[in-house]
């Protein structure tokens, strides 16, 4: 199905036959036929190349064509192979053509590289005897050939009363590096085309430049600039002189620098790149003080992108000027120059105002050059505070590896607030090696802030270098020996942030040692991970101290709220385990908040007993109601019984609405079989149940179709449901005209109001991206990416299956029987959201995107979880 | 429809669109005479309202700098939406709407135009335009061929037009990030620069019909040879060679422009390329279905165009003798062997001056004079890379180039490919 042309070169030649073939089967070509025939043709042409035989006869079997009754759009197919290989041997055929107006066009195109004489006089000879519009694409062909041979011919034509032969006369004059050019063009500029000839020699000014006849060239635009043309001939003429007119443009350019006008300033100083010579820049410096500061600022600024380094000097001279604007542009400078030697005015510019600071910062960080960062270390020590903490900022976003040990130097040599600095630099910079120094200067340290920094840049090199196990062991290390209280302290917070192994371990020993026992259990009760759990319920079990027991269980609540780390079995067993040695109705709450969160029936049977006990019996309610409310449709018998007892008791409205409402939800589904359930959302004719602005959406074949194959899609398109969804399961299938359009079918989606746009969840639709799901106009992203084996399943041309599947927070995606998302909504606003389904099609070139077979299970209104 | 070329002509004839003019025209910042203003907005004009125009009009639209003035179309509908949207923006009636080029470059007040044109317009439009006085900002690519291309550059060169071309990359942080690693060595010394874009779908055969109504069809070829109305043709323009260039040039172009600022390379190009490619001769489009070209640099680097594959997975990805670093475009993630240099990738990087995005500084340098970042010549260079790729799947051999005289070496074939037919009376002078 596809042709290969590839490196492999046909070594055997064609015969006539073959080449008689190819050529003869685009006789009866039309534009719409298909393109098979000109693919063969196209390769034996190309194949040609450097066989001249083969090139001859491909040509003849071309001639015999285009004089035979061929269709116009075959001729026209010929005459662009001609373009290839054209010789002289089809001149005169082409010249015939030349003559017809259905081919005149094609023919021109086939003359245009011909590179034999006989083109040339073929072309000239026709421009007597052509009609137009042929007339303008024969002289337009001699123009791109510069045949100078016609200048003559093309000189009478400026004579016709046609003005559209003139004016394309003149232009191929324009090209012509032929001075009777130039003085036909210069003629002209006094008559009824004045603007246009003006032009044209300016046109030809250039060509004159590009055959190194610059004289004639500058004379022109000598005249031109003085002139009272228009400002665009007076701009070409400036640029001609500032260009190819050595001194003379020079002294213009100064001149123009030192006048008033202010619009021919701006083009001398943008394109003064033009006249860049040495002397010239020595000159053009000279002039900065008769231009305003923010022309002084962008000339400074054409010289440093043309002179580089060479302006150092001068740009350092204007770093201290008294313009805020020159002085600006001068930093700006400084860090493109990128010198080392500019290190010291960028350094001096941190003091400035805000303006001159974030430059000399940015530029500070551009310096490339080698030694750069030696310079900044070099100078930092010399600096007032406020400067030592900018560079070390600086060093640290220059990656300056080297300049740990200054920081390490800094941290001790002046105010905390310069310590921190240091220390957050070295947390940025520092390596695994840098630890024990760190330690060593937290057993030092008098300040909590800088304590506290010290322990933070630990902790980070540590989890960074992946070296926590290494800096654990020091930290043991270092507490079997004696220390002050506050290092103590200090060690075991670090080793709080740490989360190995070791650390645990020295955590727990140091609850033993009534000095630092508080700080370690505070860490404990931060611990992520459920190890820490036997220790913390121990501490709620048996602490004396009342305010640690209530720390210790909310760090239990809060491990077994984390998800993933233990059974749900598992998870149940540790609250029936805390909830047994609770005492108090507070301690009772704390821990139905955690039931409340739980998603297995499990719970209820924690929960039930509670619903009796008066001191708990509303926070018991509302964990029985949430629990109720998620397993209910899995667990109907266990659901139902504790939410008859919440209904028995005193309880509040909401509460009783909702485990009402629960009950309900149960009874419907238990009621309905599954065929029930699965409803059709459309109905294969109408767009009853949908809306949608239907120029876009039209239904075929029981389908709908989004979008057209006709027409642009100036946005994107969306056909939505009238009714809102949230818990459901939905069928269809989708097919798209091409691999790459793009759909997708929205859900819990919102319109925004006034706008095509819809915001929500989508399963995504296109080549690559199938079974994706992205977030539409809300977080706009893909929320999962593209699963990559199913769309080796997608059939392009055929439908393919779609299921998307709403529980709660949980949304599942298949396509064509292959789970392409499993997402758990995690923020909780989101979860709770219910809203439309719609198809989309996207903004973009024509396209359509069908779905059909929709259908919906629909599982019912949003349940607190 | 046995008429095939030169059948109509309206391009100086009278508009057949309502041209809608408002009464109050906002005075120019550059003025007829030029006199700068600098605090003054910029007016410009919008050139063709199509899909990428309707992705930029928010950007034009919300620029300090300037204001959009007039929009022109050839195509009735979006034309008038275009306007409709220009004024709802604004709210008022300021802006004009225009059927023909010429028309609105007669305005004096308009001190620059953005064209958003198909292909084939770019490179005639932005000379009309640059002729007309008017600096110009154009989509990619910046020509249909080389000779166009070089043109756009003399032209430009020869009036001091303010020229951006629409390789909008360059001013984004990721590719600012991208290139600055490399040149900084981070993946050691480079040299190869891997270009993957995806590859030109099955184009169904379709027969001419009626010109649509409300579309002015002969305009809408504009230089490229006369075709009868084909709804392929027109929808899938960038199939077809009279009108488009495929994936190569419409992302690759991109791609290539990145590799050059990257290889600073900026006014040169690679002087070898060779490689594969696979047409479809079942499919309408006359682009190369796939393709996997190599050129390479006098200093032996290689850029390796890749055409295959899906368009979500587009990158371009450089590699050094000591890792490698690869942008994807359509997730908008970077990888990186080693994975520390990734970490760069915070603020204070020191990547240099930001432009202050691609339209900015493109309006910026029109009152300052100063060249753009995507400037003629730098932008021709890399499209140059994407033309010559295209020629490579094309002739299905190797190709020599010289880009200081820019013609290919002893392959008299290859280099009578370097033009484009175009009609009269465009020009590319």
């Amino acid at each position: 199905m596809f042709v290969l042309l590839s490196l492999v070169a046909s070594c055997v030649a064609i015969s006539e036959m073959d080449a008689n073939n190819a050529v003869e089967a685009i006789k009866q070509h039309q534009s719409q036929s298909s393109p098979a025939p000109l693919y063969a043709l196209n390769k034996l042409v190309a194949d040609s190349y450097d066989k001249p035989e083969d090139r001859q006869q491909l040509e003849q079997a071309m001639i015999v064509l285009l004089k035979s009754d061929a269709t116009v759009y075959g001729k026209h197919c010929i005459c662009k192979q001609l373009v290839k290989i054209g010789s002289a041997a089809s001149v005169p055929v082409l010249a015939d053509l030349l003559l017809d107006p259905s081919v005149g066009e094609s023919a021109c195109y086939a003359l245009r590289s011909n590179t034999s004489d006989q083109a040339t006089e073929a072309l000239k000879a026709a421009l007597s005897k052509a009609q137009q519009p042929i007339l303008s694409q024969i002289i337009l062909v001699i123009a791109n050939r510069k045949d100078l041979a016609a200048v003559d011919d093309l000189i009478k034509l400026l004579n016709s009363e046609d003005e559209a032969v003139v004016r394309a006369s003149m232009n191929a004059l324009g090209y012509m590096a032929d001075r009777r050019a130039g003085s036909a063009l210069e003629k002209m500029t006094s008559g009824k085309y004045s603007d246009a000839a003006t032009d044209e020699l300016l046109h030809y000014a250039q060509t004159m430049v590009q055959a190194n006849q610059r004289a004639v060239a500058v004379k022109l635009y000598r005249k031109y600039f003085k002139s009272k043309e228009s400002f665009l001939t007076r701009r070409t003429a400036l640029l001609g002189l500032m260009q190819y007119g050595d001194k003379e443009g020079l002294k213009l350019a100064l001149s123009i620098l030192k006048g008033k006008d202010e619009t021919f300033k701006s083009v001398v100083i943008g394109n003064i790149h033009y006249l860049f010579t040495d002397r010239a820049t020595t000159r053009l410096v000279d002039q900065l003080g008769n231009l305003n500061a923010k022309q002084q600022a962008e000339l400074m600024d054409m010289l440093v992108k043309l002179k580089g380094a060479d302006m150092l000097g001068l740009i350092k001279r204007m770093a201290s000027n008294k313009s805020i604007e020159i002085r600006l542009a001068a930093l700006k400078a400084l860090g493109r120059i990128g010198n080392v030697s500019s290190v010291s005015i960028l350094i001096g510019a941190l003091d400035g105002t805000p303006d001159e600071k974030a430059l000399a910062n940015t530029s500070l960080l551009q310096i490339k050059a080698q030694g750069a960062n030696d310079e900044l270390i070099r100078q930092l020590p010399g600096q007032n505070e406020a400067t030592r903490i900018e560079l070390i900022k600086v060093l640290t976003d220059r990656d300056s590896l080297e300049a740990v040990d200054v920081f390490f130097d800094q941290a001790k040599s002046g105010s905390p607030k310069l310590a921190v600095a240091a220390y957050r630099a070295i947390r940025t910079l520092g390596e695994s090696k840098h630890l024990p120094e760190l330690i060593d200067r937290l057993q030092l340290c008098k300040n909590d802030k800088v304590r506290t920094a010290i322990i933070k840049s630990l902790t980070s090199i540590a989890r960074r270098s992946h070296s926590e196990e290494s800096l654990s062991g020091q930290i043991e290390n270092v507490l079997s020996m004696p220390q002050t209280i506050d290092t103590r302290k200090s060690l075991l917070k670090a080793a709080g942030k740490l989360y190995d192994e070791r650390s645990f371990v020295i955590l727990k020993k140091a609850l033993q040692d009534d000095a630092v026992k508080g700080i370690a259990f505070r860490q404990l009760a931060q611990w992520p991970g459920v190890e820490a759990l036997p220790v913390l319920k121990s501490v709620y079990k048996t602490d004396p101290d009342r305010t640690s027991r209530i720390v210790a269980l909310r760090a239990v609540v809060r491990l077994l709220k984390s998800q993933n780390q233990l059974t749900m079995a598992d998870t149940v067993r540790e609250y029936k385990d805390v909830l047994a040695a609770s005492k108090r109705s507070e301690d009772k709450k704390e821990l139905l908040s955690g039931l409340a969160k739980l998603r297995t029936p499990l719970a209820l049977d924690l929960v039930a007993p509670l619903l009796d006990e008066k001191g708990v019996r509303t926070e018991a309610q509302l964990a029985a109601v949430h629990v109720a409310a998620v397993t209910g449709i899995e667990y109907p018998a266990k659901a139902r019984a504790v939410l008859s007892k919440v209904l028995a008791a005193p309880v509040n409205e909401e509460l009783k609405n909702k485990a009402q409402a629960t009950i309900d939800k149960i009874s419907e589904f238990e009621s309905l079989t599954i065929d029930t359930l699965a409803k059709p959302l459309f109905d294969g004719k109408t767009f009853t149940g949908f809306e949608g602005d239907l120029n876009w959406f039209r239904i075929e074949d029981g389908a709908i179709v989004a979008g057209k194959l006709t027409k642009d899609i100036p946005h994107n398109f969306f056909l939505a449901t009238t009714k809102e969804y949230f818990n459901f399961e939905l069928r269809l299938k989708a097919k798209t005209s091409a691999p790459d359009v793009n759909g997708g079918i929205q859900f819990r989606s919102k319109r925004i109001p006034n706008h095509h746009k819809v915001s929500g969840y989508q399963a995504d639709i296109a080549g690559g991206i199938w079974g994706a799901l992205y977030d539409e106009s809300r977080r706009s992203r893909f929320l999962v990416p593209p699963h990559a084996e199913v769309q080796k399943t997608i059939k392009d041309n055929d439908w393919n299956d779609y299921k998307i599947r709403c529980v709660n927070d949980r949304v599942q995606l298949f396509v064509n029987g292959v789970k392409t998302v499993d997402y758990v909504e995690t923020d909780p606003a989101i979860a709770k959201q219910q809203g439309i389904i719609a198809v989309q099609i996207h903004g973009g070139p024509p396209a359509e995107a069908r779905y059909k077979d929709i259908k919906i299970k629909d599982l019912g209104t949003p349940s607190e979880s | 429809m046995e008429k095939l070329a030169g059948t109509r002509r309206n391009f100086l004839k009278k508009s057949v669109l309502t041209i809608v003019v408002p009464t109050i025209i906002p005075s120019s910042a550059l003025g007829k005479g030029g006199a700068v203003a600098p605090s003054e907005r910029l007016n410009l004009a919008v050139i063709g309202i199509g899909g990428r125009m309707n992705d930029m009009f928010p950007v034009w639209l919300s620029s300090k700098q300037a204001q959009v003035v007039a929009v022109c179309d050839c195509w009735k509908e979006r034309l008038e939406a275009g306007h409709r949207r220009v004024n709802e923006h604004y709210g008022n009636n300021d802006c004009a709407a225009y059927s023909r080029i010429p028309d609105v470059l007669g305005r004096e007040d308009i001190d620059g135009v953005v064209i958003a044109t198909g292909d084939r317009m770019h490179t005639v439009a932005s000379i009309m335009a640059a002729k007309a006085g008017k600096d110009v900002y154009c989509e990619k690519p910046h020509s249909m061929s080389i000779e166009e291309g070089r043109s756009l550059v003399n032209v430009c060169q020869r009036l001091g037009t303010v020229y951006q071309c629409g390789h909008q990359r360059r001013s984004t942080d990721e590719y600012r990030f991208l290139v600055e690693a490399v040149k900084r060595g981070l993946i050691g010394k480079v040299h190869t620069s891997y270009i993957k874009v995806w590859e030109n779908g099955y184009i169904q055969p379709q027969a001419d019909q009626p010109v649509p109504a409300g579309l002015d069809w002969d305009t809408w070829l504009g230089p490229s040879p006369y075709h009868p109305y084909n709804p392929a043709r027109h929808w899938k323009w960038n199939n077809f060679w009279e009108t488009g260039n495929g994936t190569i040039a419409n992302m690759g172009c991109h791609y290539t422009d990145i590799t050059q600022w990257a290889f600073d390379t900026d006014d040169t190009g690679p002087v070898h390329y060779s490689g594969t490619a696979t047409f479809n001769p079942q499919s309408f489009g006359e682009v190369p279905t796939t393709a996997k070209i190599t050129g390479t640099y006098k200093d032996e680097k290689k850029i390796i165009i890749d055409v295959s594959g899906k368009f979500a997975d587009r990158y371009i990805r450089f590699i050094g003798d000591q890792g490698w670093i690869k942008f994807s475009e359509h997730n908008g993630i970077f990888d990186a062997e080693p994975k520390s240099l990734l970490k760069l990738r915070r603020k204070n990087f020191g990547m240099g001056w930001n432009t202050g995005g691609h339209t900015e500084n493109f309006l910026s340098c029109m009152k300052t004079r100063q060249r753009t970042v995507c400037y003629p010549e730098n932008s021709h260079r890399a499209t140059t890379i994407s033309h010559i790729t295209n020629l490579c799947t094309r002739l299905g051999r190797d190709l020599n180039w010289n880009p200081n005289t820019e013609r290919f070496i002893k392959d008299d074939q290859a280099n009578h490919m370097l033009s484009r037919a175009i009609r009269a009376p465009f020009t590319l002078s």
